[in-house]
C-alpha cells in the first residue's frame, strides 16, 4: 500500500506525473473538490513504464 | 567467484562467476523497476540500491540479501513544501568510519546516514548553499554522481556534480569550497572558462595509496589533480577522444586510470564501432588500448557513468562494464583480455562488485 508522503505526492505537495487521481470515477486534479461520500482511486498511469 | 551488482532500467541483477567465462543470474529484484544503483557495504555486508519508481519517486532501499525482503530507508527527500522534488539518488559510498554512508542525487544534493543506511537527512550546507540558484544541470540532470572520500580521514571528501564541478570538504561537509581550477569546458564561450562554474565533471576518483592524487573524466577533458582536487591538469591527449563516462582506478597503483571513449558528445557512443578501453600507467602521459576480446566490429555502445567497476588491485585487478544495450563485459588481468560476462541485460545503469 504506497503511502500518500513521498509515495503519491512529491515534496512538493503535488501528485508525482504518471499517478492518476479518479473521484467517482472521473478524471481529478489538484483542483477537484472532494466531500466525505466522494469514491478516490489513485492509479499508477500507463504513461509512466519508462524514465529514461 | 565475484558478484557483480548491476542496476538496470528494468530492475536489480546480481551476478557470480569467475573471471574468463559467462556469468551467471542469481538473483533479480525490483523487477521492472529503474535501478540506478546498487552497493554492498563491506562494513556490515548490508546492500544498499537506489531505485527511481516512475510512479512513486526515488527511494533507497536496504537489504541483508538480494532475495530477501527489502527495506525502505527513511529521510531520502528534499524538504517538505518547497518548491524542488528529489528526482533520483545517483551514488552510495562508504564513508570512512563504522556506519556512516553517503548518497548523491538530484537535484545536486548529499544525504549522509550515520546508521548504516537506514535513515538519511539532506546536508544542509550543500543545498542551501549561496551559488545554487545559479546552478545548471547537465543533461543527465543536476547530479551529484561522484563521492570520494579519503582514506582514514572520515572529514575530508570531495564531489563531483554535473555540471557545477568538484566540491571539496575538510570539516565532514559543514563547509564547501570549489576544485575547480585548471578545469576548461570547451562547451563553453572562451570568455567564460575562467569565472563559469558551468562544469560538467562525469566522474572523479582517488588514488588510495596517495590520496592528493585524483583523476577525473570531464565532459570533454581527461584530468588529473596533485592536490586532492584544488587544481587540474589536462591528461587527454593521448586518447582518441576524451569524451567518455566512467573510469576505473587501480588502487595499488596511484599513476593509474582506464577509461572507456566514446565518439564525442554529440555521438555517445564507441567510435567507429569498436569497444576499447584505454589505460594509463603513468598518470596520464601515456595512453595504451586495451580491446582484447571486446567487440571490435559494428559495437555502437553507451557505458554511463556509473558503469564500470574493479575488484583487486595490480596483477590480480578485475575490471567489469556494462553498456546501454545490455552487454556486460569483464577482465581477470587488469585489462589485457577481456569476456562477455552477459550479453542480453536491459540497459546497464551502473555496475559495482560486492566487496
Amino acid at each position: 500500500q504506497p503511502a500518500m508522503s513521498g509515495w503519491i505526492l512529491d515534496e512538493r505537495g503535488r501528485v508525482r506525473r504518471h499517478i492518476n487521481v479518479f473521484v467517482n470515477g472521473e478524471y481529478g486534479t489538484s483542483e477537484t473538490p472532494v466531500g466525505p461520500d466522494d469514491r478516490i482511486d489513485v492509479l499508477p498511469a500507463i504513461s509512466g513504464g519508462w524514465s529514461g | 567467484m565475484t558478484e557483480l551488482l548491476v542496476g538496470t532500467r528494468k530492475g536489480l541483477f546480481v551476478l557470480e562467476g569467475e573471471p574468463g567465462s559467462s556469468f551467471d543470474v542469481t538473483t533479480r529484484a525490483f523487477e521492472g523497476e529503474p535501478v540506478e544503483y546498487v552497493m554492498r557495504d563491506s562494513r556490515t555486508g548490508r546492500l544498499l540500491a537506489s531505485v527511481t519508481s516512475a510512479f512513486y519517486g526515488p527511494k533507497i532501499w536496504c537489504a541483508d540479501d538480494a532475495s530477501s525482503d527489502w527495506r525502505q530507508a527513511e529521510g531520502v527527500a528534499l524538504p517538505d513544501g518547497g518548491d524542488a522534488a528529489l528526482e533520483r539518488i545517483w551514488v552510495i559510498v562508504a564513508a570512512e568510519d563504522d556506519r556512516t554512508l553517503y548518497a548523491g542525487g538530484d537535484p545536486g544534493v548529499l544525504f549522509e546516514s550515520r546508521d548504516g543506511g537506514e535513515s538519511w537527512r539532506l546536508n544542509r550546507s550543500l543545498w542551501e548553499h549561496p551559488t545554487r540558484p545559479d546552478w545548471q544541470a547537465g543533461g543527465g540532470g543536476l547530479c551529484l554522481h561522484s563521492i570520494v572520500p579519503w582514506p582514514g580521514d572520515p572529514n575530508r571528501l570531495a564531489l563531483a556534480i554535473s555540471a557545477v564541478g568538484v566540491w571539496l570538504t575538510d570539516d565532514g561537509g559543514v563547509t564547501w569550497r570549489h576544485g575547480n581550477q585548471g578545469l576548461v569546458p570547451r562547451y563553453m564561450p572562451d570568455e567564460s572558462h575562467e569565472d563559469t562554474i558551468d562544469l560538467c565533471v562525469h566522474d572523479l576518483h582517488r588514488a588510495p595509496k596517495r590520496p592528493e592524487r585524483m583523476f577525473m573524466q570531464f565532459h570533454g577533458g581527461v584530468y588529473r589533480s596533485d592536490d586532492a582536487g584544488e587544481s587540474w591538469t589536462d591528461i587527454g591527449a593521448g586518447l582518441p577522444s576524451d569524451f567518455g563516462f566512467p573510469m576505473v582506478v587501480d588502487p595499488g597503483d596511484p599513476d593509474s586510470a582506464y577509461v572507456i571513449p566514446l565518439r564525442s558528445d554529440g555521438d555517445r557512443v564507441t567510435a567507429e564501432g569498436r569497444v576499447k578501453v584505454y589505460e594509463t600507467r603513468d598518470a596520464g602521459a601515456r595512453w595504451a588500448e586495451r580491446g582484447d576480446g571486446l567487440p571490435q566490429q559494428d559495437a555502437y555502445l553507451t557505458i554511463l557513468r556509473q558503469a564500470f567497476d574493479r575488484a583487486g588491485e595490480g596483477s590480480a585487478l578485475e575490471l567489469y562494464f556494462g553498456a546501454t544495450s545490455g552487454d556486460l563485459f569483464g577482465s581477470g588481468d587488469a585489462g589485457a583480455t577481456w569476456f562477455t560476462a552477459a550479453g542480453h541485460l536491459p540497459p546497464v545503469y551502473s555496475v559495482r562488485v560486492s566487496p
